[in-house]
């Protein structure tokens, strides 16, 4: 799936960028990668998993551009407080309410392990 | 990174607990988010409201793993040279009730449950 470049839409620079490829996207789900395999504590998971989401909701029609923000994290079970090695990132749009855009994540180990997950809302920056 | 990398204080009294972030620290954070325009990433801000809660609860002899961000707002933006202020307090059992002030004002507020992972 070499199309989508999370470096080419985000915002976030090194070291902040934590996706590398974009492994599948199918309109309301997608599935990335992420830049490094490397050790891994929960808000990093956290945040790799959110800009998974971000990405996402950017692709969607009439989306949030790359300067929408997290407006709330809800449900995140940490099922791993760390994780060593590649990190697999899954985002699902859920709904759109208004000008927010919930998604759910999952932060994967390579052998499907789920990490992290729980539920994220992206909304348009303002001000 | 050490407790003493990220806060320049920490004070647990009754249940309550205040830390103060380094600056050096919050910069740390934002390298790369974003060039120009640094904020402080929210799942750094949900981390940082964790470790500080994970303080209260460890005073209460709990088991200090975090299981679950039950909830976690994000009101504000955080810059790097605000004045970065982290409180938690017990709100029932093992759930902890945190806060993130900035500048002045609440920026970040989060419910965050502790356990003992099976």
């Amino acid at each position: 799936m070499s199309a989508v470049s999370p470096a080419a839409l985000l915002r976030h620079r090194e070291p902040a960028l934590l996706l590398g490829a974009v492994d599948s996207f199918a309109g309301r789900t997608l599935t990335c990668s992420a830049r490094d395999a490397r050790s891994w504590q929960w808000p990093e998971m956290l945040e790799a998993a959110a800009q998974a989401a971000g990405l996402l909701v950017g692709l969607q029609p009439g989306g949030l551009d790359n300067t929408a923000v997290i407006a709330e994290y809800r449900d995140v079970a940490v099922h791993a407080a760390a994780h060593r090695g590649p990190l697999h990132l899954v985002a699902a749009v859920e709904r759109r309410i208004l000008r927010f855009w919930r998604c759910r994540f999952e932060a994967r180990a390579p052998d499907g392990t789920v990490l992290l997950e729980g539920r994220v809302a992206l909304a348009p920056r303002t001000g | 990174m050490s407790r003493a990398a990220v806060f320049h204080s920490i004070a647990v009294t009754g249940g309550v607990a205040h830390a103060c972030v380094r600056r050096t620290h919050a910069e740390r954070l934002c390298a790369g988010h974003f060039p120009g325009d640094p904020i402080v990433p929210g799942s750094s801000l949900a981390g940082l409201m964790a470790d500080v809660a994970a303080c209260v609860v460890a005073e209460r002899g709990e088991g200090t793993e975090l299981l679950e961000v039950v909830r976690c707002v994000f009101l504000h933006p955080v810059r790097p040279d605000d004045e970065i202020t982290v409180s938690a307090r017990v709100r029932d059992g093992t759930s902890v009730d945190a806060e993130v002030d900035a500048g002045g004002r609440c920026t970040a507020r989060a419910t965050l449950r502790f356990g003992t992972r099976g």
